[in-house]
């Protein structure tokens, strides 16, 4: 079994990995710290079920996953409200606080960061109508340059799947981009009601 | 599909934009681009979101304080995360206002009327009525398996464990509203978006067996768990959530 130093090794590797996993389902910088925080002490405590020699990346990773999903679907639980029945899918929905509008681009104290732009924002916002699997495969491929493969691994999707959500995904945000581009150009050279 | 120029799918153009073209046709590719603007716009624009992407989700790293949380920890050791402090905090304010709930509670029973909280001669059928009307909200969601399973344990006698539901099948949590027992433990899930309860006691309590609510258009179904009887009020026409429970010991804590 790993000792705690090869552990902490191997997770320093692999900690941006896990850091996109978590990003990509809840959205929010400190949430992501602190679900890897807490993936990780889930972790150490079943050392024993990782099998030296095998991908650590990957098993972590879907540790970090599963301890996201299971805090947004406990968020969603204690801070929705239903009142009609016809609502109550919302407090289960696993979808995640990201496509809840939750994104957040500021750094954990709350500033905005420094090279923030309205382009950013305005990807950050696209970003959410894209569903957590896609999300989490476009992140790992282009913030973390990991190889299908990997994210294969790492999300327990097949390469082929990973990368159908890579092309989708970077396709939507085009569109809506250039959507919005094409909007705001339209906007700016509407001389207004006469 | 199309792509943003009206015209059919391009794959090679996303197989491009990502890396993955080999050589012969990513020149091809690259001469296509250089000649078509609007190509050459949407390469730029996919470029600029990649920047994007990467500038918005750098991180600095492996944070120290992790580092040396887990060192200390060990194994078997503890830590207590942001999520388990709170967590404590609100246990600790839940137990306080238990007690305080638990004091005014019997010397409310001791003082006042002898009316019974719990009425045996309530359908179930009302008492889905009631709790639908009321927001079909739980009174307690279990964190994990094993609080679900001692909840069972200590009100019915026996663990029950959940296994994995299909889409659209989703438990709400637990209530206590009566149905056969005052000690009964009801489930409240939602199956395709309809409100479904699942009432669970000791075979014991099954005296007098609920009778199908025809009239309200729900469905009523029993079955049998071990030394527990579970009846599922829906008003979908077979049960979609007594059939994922099943007896169990009460797992280990982690």
């Amino acid at each position: 079994m790993l000792d705690v130093e090869s552990f902490t090794a191997l997770l320093r590797d692999c900690y941006q990995r896990c850091w996109l996993v978590a990003m990509a389902v809840t959205g929010d910088r400190a949430e992501a710290d602190d679900i890897v925080q807490e993936a990780s002490i889930v972790a150490l405590r079943k050392l024993a079920d990782f099998t030296a020699g095998t991908n650590f990346a990957a098993w972590m990773s879907q540790i970090v996953r599963l301890t996201a999903l299971n805090h947004v679907k406990k968020s969603f639980r204690k801070t929705t409200v239903v009142t009609d029945p016809a609502t109550i899918d919302q407090t289960e929905s696993p979808v995640g606080i990201m496509a809840a509008g939750k994104v957040e681009s500021v750094a954990s104290d709350g500033r905005l960061s420094e090279h923030q732009t309205d382009f950013d924002d305005e990807l950050l916002s696209a970003l959410r109508t894209i569903g957590d699997v896609a999300r989490a495969c476009l992140l790992l491929r282009v913030v973390h340059q990991l190889s299908y493969s990997d994210i294969s691994e790492t999300l327990g999707i097949p390469e082929g799947t990973a990368m159908s959500h890579v092309h989708r995904a970077k396709q939507s945000l085009r569109q809506q981009l250039s959507l919005r581009h094409k909007q705001s150009a339209e906007s700016s050279h509407d001389p207004g009601p006469r | 599909m199309t792509s943003l120029r009206g015209q059919p799918d391009r794959s090679d153009l996303d197989a491009y934009l990502d890396d993955v073209l080999p050589e012969p046709e990513r020149a091809r590719m690259a001469q296509e681009i250089n000649a078509n603007p609007e190509l050459l716009a949407e390469v730029e624009l996919q470029q600029r979101i990649d920047d994007s992407l990467r500038r918005s989700f750098a991180t600095g790293g492996v944070p120290a304080s992790l580092l040396s949380k887990v060192r200390e920890s060990g194994p078997a050791g503890k830590i207590v995360s942001r999520f388990r402090r709170r967590r404590m905090m609100v246990g600790a304010a839940a137990a306080a206002a238990a007690i305080v709930w638990g004091v005014l509670g019997w010397q409310y029973l001791a003082s006042s009327s002898k009316t019974p909280r719990y009425n045996p001669n309530l359908p179930l059928a009302t008492i889905y009525e009631t709790q639908v009307v009321a927001g079909f909200r739980p009174k307690w969601v279990c964190d994990d398996d094993r609080e679900f399973a001692s909840t069972f344990l200590t009100r019915q006698g026996q663990g029950l464990l959940l296994a994995a539901m299909p889409e659209g099948t989703k438990m709400a949590g637990l209530t206590y509203c009566g149905g056969l027992s005052r000690y009964t433990t009801t489930m409240l899930a939602s199956v395709d978006n309809a409100p479904v309860m699942v009432f669970v006691d000791r075979i014991g309590a099954d005296t007098h067996p609920p009778q199908p609510a025809v009239a309200t258009g729900l469905h009523l179904f029993r079955k049998e768990l071990g030394s527990l009887v579970l009846y599922e009020l829906t008003p979908i026409g077979q049960p979609r959530v007594m059939d994922y429970l099943y007896p169990a010991d009460v797992p280990a804590a982690k």
